[in-house]
């Protein structure tokens, strides 16, 4: 029977106390009148339980920052600011609006939606500054985007043959490397999560196993029950150090991965000879000349280039590249020498919003891993002092339940947004996604252009 | 003549057409009387039946001592009505003509002298929710209301036109009708004159529901004035008004003597400065006041406070000054005292509960007449405090007050008889008395021979069968076929205080050691916090004129003095319904009763902690407190009383001011 790829989402309540993003607060000069209570269609304002002669304390999670209530109030007694906690959220590329849209797609999986009122600007560095295609976006729909047709999201793991050859008789003749396939084009990456409890493993990769999607994992941190339970969906990490030529591989996956270091070609060749069954993956630290890396690891026969970024998405080291100009980098040195499907390229770090996913896969990678921002479907609050005892939201002491739920949801409104771009570009597959840049805006190139037609410059 | 061509109602919290009141759950009506007047169906006319509400009418503004009620007089009414038009109150007169029962005409009740309290039971006409004000004539400067309304909505009111009314009374929350029947002196009557110099023309209601139209021309027309309810009951207004001075302001001078003080004012009044107003205030006044002011503003000495309200009089009054060597304190402090002249019961806080006399004299008698009474008060272990209004004539208004406490009803009750004993002295010193009430009819035999006869011939003829205010002015009445009320006639009163009077010092000592005895005795072992901020209240009805549940329900118990009242009535004993004790709870909470508050008497946690009390015994009816928020939500009255901001006047804002200014 035909069945269609879905991530099942439900509410997933939060365990810590909200951070509103608008806190309302009530002069003493308020006269209960109940005036907010008949504005607010949010239901910040109600009256009491206790007592319903008196208002109670505004729900300021609710507030949509429509200022009707202060409008309103005859007393003049509301007052509405920015949240301090709220504004005070995060740092870098993790803004505020960032991780609190994170948390309310893991709380409900629902595609949040900003643009009323949206007063921000409509570019930025990075990510921000590139505009996707929307050109059918109008195109009229019977059942909206997830009814109407089918849009794969499916993404292959591997090396793929660039050409077949068949006997006379017809067989297959070459011999083909061995391909992995998810249904969604993120994995979920645990090895660069500042905290990890047993609890939010297990959860991580039962969300994991649920989405029929991988979750990367220190070989070290895992049990054997764990194996057991999820070892379908769960590929190792091996740290650097170890000796591969010893190194015991739980059978499952059928994907491995080491960090690149300096014995790295060693390593990869006692690796493949070894597992030659085996999809490997290399992760490797995006420095400057990280598109001659990779070459060289097309060259080691290695199916997977993880490239890891900064938690920004940028580059280690001095260059800072960002990782959309970085990947798009890789991919074009990967196809200027007309191999670009003999790797897959998987990008991590710096992805902070569902939009980051196809912009990355636009800028040439194939497949992305989120870490960070697992944590905050977790409700983590990005303290720069981390530590498991002094978390303020407790996160190690989450169930494995209330974890896989967050995160599904999380990934599912991601996978959703993703299927919006998809559509509104006429794309109906995402492997079609990848690299086409000429599917994109950039923003800074285009300013670059018109600057050069003002000045006389001439084209590029 | 009716009043149909009095012109369209501009502001009235209580308008026939917003009339619509929450049905609160009620008690049946047991009372003969109420249920014959219920069962005329009068328009326009809400019938207070419940015991518990008519308690709230059995007294004014100072309390009468309970052996007073219970063997003197019967101060219970046997009803209560609330007319919000003149032919509602026309046909409740009718009634009570053509039954023979007592009316007892009622304002805001904030007289402290007993003008509206019952002594033989009756109706009680409630005419504080008449209290529209009908017209503001900016060309002709005049000004129409309804008898009920209240001084502070007038002002509110006129000061949007830039004008205000010439004189007005200490209390701004009592009624235009209420100083019409009691008194006309008080704020500016030293430049404006009395009361019925700017009161234009009146409609007086008699007992056979004739609505007379009076006016200054008209002989009866200043006969109104101070008849206490005798000759009818007050319906509408007309005053003339005046453009809002725009220069001049206050000046407070100290003074190391009362001595001192008045010969500084005698020297201001004799000069050519025509203040608008001048005040006197005692260094015990100025104590509590400096007090209750919470700061160190004011020095401790004897103040004057001259009121200027034209550049003339600033630049005379800086001449004088300048010629007397005398130098005024800064502006600010003036203008915090002047504030204070609409607040003289704040100081009730500190007894808890005041006692004094108020009464006329002639200001070269004043300082005679004090020292008089310092001595006397102090003999009699009391500290009084003055305070001297002038008046046009070489006269002054006199209060002399004292702090009683109210926790104590022994005390209290010997503290009220020095009260009298106190007025007897000031009348001996040539004072006559201000307003009769119940209080000063032991003082009735000095009012003047000629106007009282004339009041009586006209009283013959507007209410030939006595039903007016009955037992009171002419002849105080009370239990035991109006017995009760003889102890306060002149001819038995007069030679108790005068041996009193003449036996000093022992008789004074006697009184004080008498006060120390019962003070130890009868010390109250607990207080009751509510029973205690009960007795600090000042119970001038300002919480009664802003409070939302009040316009809603018509039912004063809602309203933080009738929360108060209950709260004494149960403490003395009163037995109180469940739906008295339920009416308790239909409150907004809005704190307009905290923010008008002269005392600034924590009144919501009061609530609270009375509501607790109440709940024990009676429950709480969660769902009418639910269905009384959803009603008042709904309702026209309650939007316009927000609108207009629930203490007309008062800042609506953190920044202080009006809404428009933010």
């Amino acid at each position: 029977m035909y069945e269609r790829y879905h991530i099942p989402m439900k509410i997933v309540e939060p365990r810590a106390p909200r951070i509103p993003e608008f806190t309302i607060s009530r002069a003493d000069n308020c006269i209960n009148c109940g005036r907010c209570e008949q504005a607010c269609i949010y239901g910040v304002h109600k009256r009491s339980e206790s007592d319903p002669r008196e208002m109670a304390d505004p729900v300021n999670h609710l507030c949509k920052n429509c200022f009707r209530c202060v409008a309103e109030c005859p007393q003049r007694a509301l007052t509405m600011s920015n949240g301090a906690e709220y504004c005070s959220l995060g740092r870098g590329v993790w803004t505020p609006l960032r991780i609190s849209t994170i948390w309310g797609e893991a709380e409900t999986g629902k595609i949040p939606v900003f643009g009323a009122g949206y007063s921000g600007m409509f570019s930025g560095p990075h990510f921000d500054g590139m505009w996707t295609d929307m050109s059918e976006i109008v195109r009229p729909t019977r059942d909206g985007i997830h009814g109407r047709e089918f849009i794969s999201t499916s993404v292959d793991i591997g090396r793929l043959p660039l050409s077949l050859q068949f006997t006379p008789s017809g067989a297959l003749r070459t011999e083909l490397p061995p391909l992995l396939e998810i249904p969604i084009p993120m994995v979920l990456d645990l090895t660069r999560l500042r905290i990890k409890s047993e609890w939010m493993i297990r959860g991580i990769a039962s969300a994991a196993k649920h989405m029929k999607t991988y979750v990367f994992a220190d070989i070290d941190s895992l049990t054997q029950d764990m194996l057991s339970d999820y070892g379908d969906c769960i590929v190792p990490v091996i740290p650097p150090g170890k000796d591969v030529s010893t190194i015991e591989l739980p059978n499952g996956t059928g994907m491995v991965e080491l960090t690149v270091e300096t014995s790295w070609k060693n390593d990869s060749k006692t690796l493949l000879s070894r597992f030659p069954e085996m999809v490997v993956s290399f992760r490797v630290k995006a420095r400057k000349g990280i598109e001659d890396t990779v070459l060289e690891m097309l060259d080691r026969d290695i199916a997977v280039a993880h490239i890891d970024y900064d938690d920004d998405g940028e580059e280690h080291g001095a260059s800072k590249r960002h990782a959309s100009e970085s990947l798009l980098a890789i991919h074009s040195k990967l196809v200027s020498v007309g191999r670009r499907d003999a790797i897959t390229v998987m990008a991590g770090g710096g992805l902070a919003a569902a939009e980051h996913v196809p912009k990355s896969i636009l800028c040439g990678a194939d497949i992305v891993s989120l870490d960070k921002a697992l944590l905050m479907a977790l409700e983590c609050r990005d303290c720069v002092e981390c530590a498991a005892s002094s978390c303020p939201v407790d996160i190690a002491a989450a169930s494995s339940e209330w974890v896989e739920g967050r995160v599904m949801n999380m990934v599912g409104a991601w996978r959703d947004q993703l299927l919006e771009v998809l559509g509104a570009m006429g794309i109906r597959e995402v492997r079609r996604l990848r690299g086409e840049v000429g599917r994109a805006l950039f923003f800074d190139k285009l300013e670059e252009e018109f600057k050069a037609a003002l000045v006389g410059g001439g084209r590029r | 003549m009716t009043s149909s061509d009095v012109g369209r109602p501009i502001h009235g919290k209580g308008l026939p057409s917003t009339r619509e009141l929450f049905g609160a759950k009620d008690e049946s009506i047991r009372d003969r009387v109420s249920q014959r007047i219920v069962e005329l169906g009068i328009p326009n006319l809400r019938v207070v039946a419940a015991s518990g509400e008519r308690m709230l009418y059995s007294r004014d503004q100072s309390e009468i001592p309970r052996i007073l009620k219970t063997f003197a007089f019967r101060t219970h009414p046997d009803a209560v009505v609330q007319p919000l038009s003149v032919e509602a109150l026309s046909a409740v007169l009718r009634h009570a003509l053509s039954e023979g029962t007592t009316v007892v005409p009622r304002g805001a009740g904030s007289s402290p002298f007993g003008g509206s309290v019952p002594v033989m039971g009756g109706i009680v006409v409630d005419m504080s929710r008449m209290d529209a004000i009908l017209e503001v004539d900016e060309d002709d400067k005049t000004l129409t209301v309804q008898a009920g309304a209240r001084w502070a909505d007038i002002d509110h009111e006129l000061s949007k036109s830039g004008l205000r009314v010439p004189t007005c009374p200490s209390s701004k929350f009592s009624t235009v009708g209420g100083w019409i029947a009691t008194g006309g002196l008080g704020i500016n009557s030293y430049s404006k004159g009395h009361l019925s110099a700017n009161v234009l023309a009146l409609e007086l209601v008699s007992p056979d529901g004739v609505v007379r139209r009076l006016s200054q021309a008209d002989p009866e027309f200043a006969q109104v004035f101070g008849s206490e309810g005798q000759l009818g009951v007050v319906a509408t207004a007309t005053i003339a008004v005046a453009e809002i001075p725009k220069v001049g302001g206050p000046h407070l001078l100290l003074f190391d003597s009362s001595k001192e003080a008045l010969e500084f004012a005698g020297k201001v009044l004799a000069s050519d400065v025509e203040p608008g107003h001048v005040i006197y205030e005692s260094e015990s006044k100025i104590r509590l006041v400096s007090g209750a002011l919470g700061g160190e503003h004011l020095r401790m000495l004897d103040a004057v406070v001259v009121s200027l309200e034209c550049q003339e009089s600033e630049e005379r009054f800086a001449k004088l000054l300048k010629k007397l060597g005398a130098s005024e304190q800064k502006e600010y402090v003036a203008r915090y005292l002047w504030n204070e002249r609409f607040f003289p019961m704040k100081v009730r806080t500190e007894g808890p509960g005041m006692l004094g006399a108020e009464v006329l004299i002639p200001t070269k008698k004043l300082g005679g007449a004090m020292d008089g009474a310092t001595a006397a008060c102090k003999a009699m272990g009391l500290d009084p405090m003055f305070e001297v209004h002038y008046l046009p004539d070489g006269e002054a208004l006199m209060l002399c007050f004292f702090l009683a406490d109210q926790g104590n009803t022994f005390a209290y009750t010997v503290d009220a008889f020095k009260s009298l004993v106190l007025t007897r002295l000031l009348i001996d010193a040539g004072a006559r008395p201000y307003s009769i009430g119940i209080w000063n009819h032991a003082f009735s035999d000095h009012l003047d021979r000629s106007e009282r006869e004339a009041l009586e011939r006209l009283k013959a003829k507007l209410d030939p069968l006595e039903i007016m205010n009955t037992g009171k002015y002419f002849a105080l009445s009370g239990r035991w076929a109006g017995l009760g009320g003889k102890i306060f006639d002149p001819r038995i009163m007069k030679p108790v205080l005068e041996v009193i009077v003449k036996l000093p010092p022992l008789s004074f000592s006697l009184l004080g050691k008498l006060s120390g005895l019962l003070r130890e005795r009868f010390e109250p072992r607990r207080r009751d916090r509510i029973v205690a901020i009960a007795d600090e209240c000042a119970m001038c009805g300002s919480c009664v004129s802003v409070c939302p549940a009040y316009q809603l329900t018509g039912d004063e118990r809602v309203t933080a003095r009738g929360k108060l009242i209950t709260a004494k009535a149960m403490a003395g004993g009163f037995p109180i319904s469940r739906e008295h004790a339920h009416r308790i709870f239909l409150c907004m909470r809005c704190k307009a009763c905290e923010q008008v508050c002269q005392s600034k008497l924590a009144l919501i946690p009061a609530f609270e902690e009375f509501e607790g009390v109440l709940e024990k015994s009676f429950g709480k009816d969660a769902k009418e407190i639910e269905r009384f928020l959803r009603f008042a939500e709904r309702s026209p009255v309650y939007d316009a009383l927000i609108a207009d901001g629930l203490v007309v006047g008062a800042p609506r804002h953190e920044q202080g001011g009006e809404l428009r200014d933010v």
